[in-house]
């Protein structure tokens, strides 16, 4: 029996659905595939030798490291953020609500949002360019001939340093952040500070500084999960260092950014 | 690799030659048990690489050393570091005054000058990084010792001063066994005990250097002649 040709329309539609077909089929293995890296790191964690000083020395780059930048931000961030909501809120005599938009904003969004995609550029595109280039001179193959696991040795401490560092350096960003705009809003334009402390109090929550926490540990999971998975991945020498750590910025990004929406989401079901 | 059979004998060096995409780095690659086989069996000291779980293959792999071919040192370590980072990795009893001690004989031993201790891999030479590469292998006092292309890109001073460190290294540990991966054919057929000329991802030929020297097969033929070109 003659088999049916499709018509020219027929074709560029069948390989429009395979291309999207095997775009999914792509994405779904490279799903699995870091998956697996998280969870085969992770299990490491939990097997000798165990590895705390790699931990604190990573916890020392990741954290540390970070806290004059994001002192430096944060301090910026509270005293615009200030600035333009005394603009705004002047016209209806509501600057008295300055404190509680600020704090509320801080620490439910801007202070785990922003902490993430400034210690993703510090920290997780250093961790993309550190674990890549020890890729392409073979000090990856050399640790794991010698025996010792390069999962637990190099991508578990940098994981579990971007989990445990996020919230704190979060919380440093909406401390600092409040400060800063407290300061503007009492000194600069003549708020009275207890009603402004007051009102604070009588706006916020506990949960919205817990909504902020999760949040800041779960953006240190993406940048440093997509650090360590783009850099003990690399290939293709200098050139490719450079790619892992574009891709490692450019994809932690934009995945705090989406997933900032959807556990903003699961989290107000969850805690409110 | 296809129908490789090859057994390397204890407490020798041999050395395994080919050219470029003959399965050189692969079959290296298999012994060290970071490529399992398709089928067949490799079997190092008396355990099947591919049958072992990743402990015991960890385990088995404290009993090698490995100098590779860009030394790999740690970059942010410095030449003592490095040496004495499997020492602290396998000897976690061993205080840290005699850690540093063992490092600093196993650089002595490769002739790396107490003043170079302290450098970090990028302030040395070539030359300097392989004798730390080499010191480290040596770390752990392995059983196997492994090369992998120890000379390529080094001048023909240095290429002959590694060449003799590798046979002085050999000669020092009884019954170390030595396993080069080279392209250099001549210094292959002067340090080897044993050599495996490795084609296609089989053997073509294993056996002392004589027997090279010997063979009728012409592929082989024109190997030798090219190191008798080499030699003059």
């Amino acid at each position: 029996m003659e088999k049916s040709v499709p018509s020219f329309g027929g074709r560029q539609l069948l390989s429009a659905i395979e291309g999207v077909g095997s775009w999914w089929l792509e994405m779904i293995l490279a799903l699995g595939r870091v998956t697996n890296f998280l969870v085969t790191s992770i299990f490491w964690l939990f097997q000798p030798p165990y590895r705390f000083m790699e931990i604190l020395k990573q916890i020392e780059f990741v954290g540390n490291k970070s806290v004059f930048i994001i002192c430096l931000c944060s301090l910026f961030t509270g005293l615009v953020f200030a600035l333009q909501t005394y603009s705004a809120f002047s016209f209806v005599n509501a600057e008295t609500m300055i404190g509680p938009t600020v704090a509320l904003t801080l620490s439910r969004e801007l202070g785990p949002v922003l902490t993430g995609l400034i210690v993703t550029g510090r920290a997780g595109a250093a961790m993309a360019a550190q674990l890549g280039s020890m890729r392409v001179t073979e000090q990856i193959d050399a640790l794991e001939v010698m025996g010792v696991n390069p999962k637990q040795f190099l991508v578990m401490p940098r994981i579990m340093a971007g989990v445990i560092s996020m919230p704190l350096l979060s919380a440093i960003f909406i401390f600092i952040g409040n400060l800063g705009a407290y300061f503007l809003s009492t000194k600069g334009f003549n708020i009275d500070s207890a009603t402004y402390l007051n009102k604070i109090n009588d706006f916020t929550n506990p949960r919205d500084i817990a909504q902020g926490m999760i949040k800041a540990g779960f953006f240190g999971l993406i940048f440093s999960l997509i650090g360590t998975y783009k850099g003990y991945h690399t290939t293709n020498g200098a050139r490719g260092v450079g790619s892992a750590t574009n891709e490692t910025v450019v994809m932690s990004s934009i995945l705090i950014l989406v997933s900032d929406y959807f556990l903003s989401t699961i989290l107000k079901r969850l805690l409110y | 690799m296809k129908g490789l059979s090859l057994s390397i004998p204890r407490g020798k060096i041999t050395v395994i030659i080919g050219f470029s995409g003959a399965g050189k780095s692969v079959l290296l690659k298999h012994i060290l048990g970071l490529i399992k086989p398709d089928s067949g069996s490799i079997t190092v000291l008396g355990h099947d690489i591919a049958q072992l779980g990743e402990k015991a293959l960890n385990d088995l792999r404290t009993r090698f050393g490995m100098l590779f071919q860009s030394a790999a040192l740690f970059d942010d370590l410095t030449a003592i570091e490095n040496v004495m980072f499997p020492i602290q990795e396998f000897r976690r009893s061993w205080p840290k005054g005699k850690i540093e001690q063992t490092a600093g004989e196993r650089l002595k031993v490769v002739g790396l000058g107490a003043e170079h201790f302290d450098k970090y891999p990028s302030e040395l030479s070539g030359g300097m990084r392989k004798r730390v590469g080499l010191a480290r292998a040596l770390a752990l006092e392995p059983e196997i010792i492994l090369y992998d292309e120890p000379t390529t890109g080094l001048d023909p001073i240095i290429t002959e001063m590694v060449d003799d460190l590798i046979v002085e290294t050999h000669k020092r540990r009884a019954g170390m066994t030595t396993v080069i991966i080279s392209h250099d054919l001549d210094a292959a057929f002067k340090m080897g005990d044993y050599v495996a000329m490795l084609d296609a991802g089989a053997i073509r030929l294993f056996g002392p250097p004589q027997d090279f020297f010997k063979s009728d097969d012409p592929f082989i033929k024109r190997f030798v002649a090219k190191v008798r070109e080499q030699g003059k």
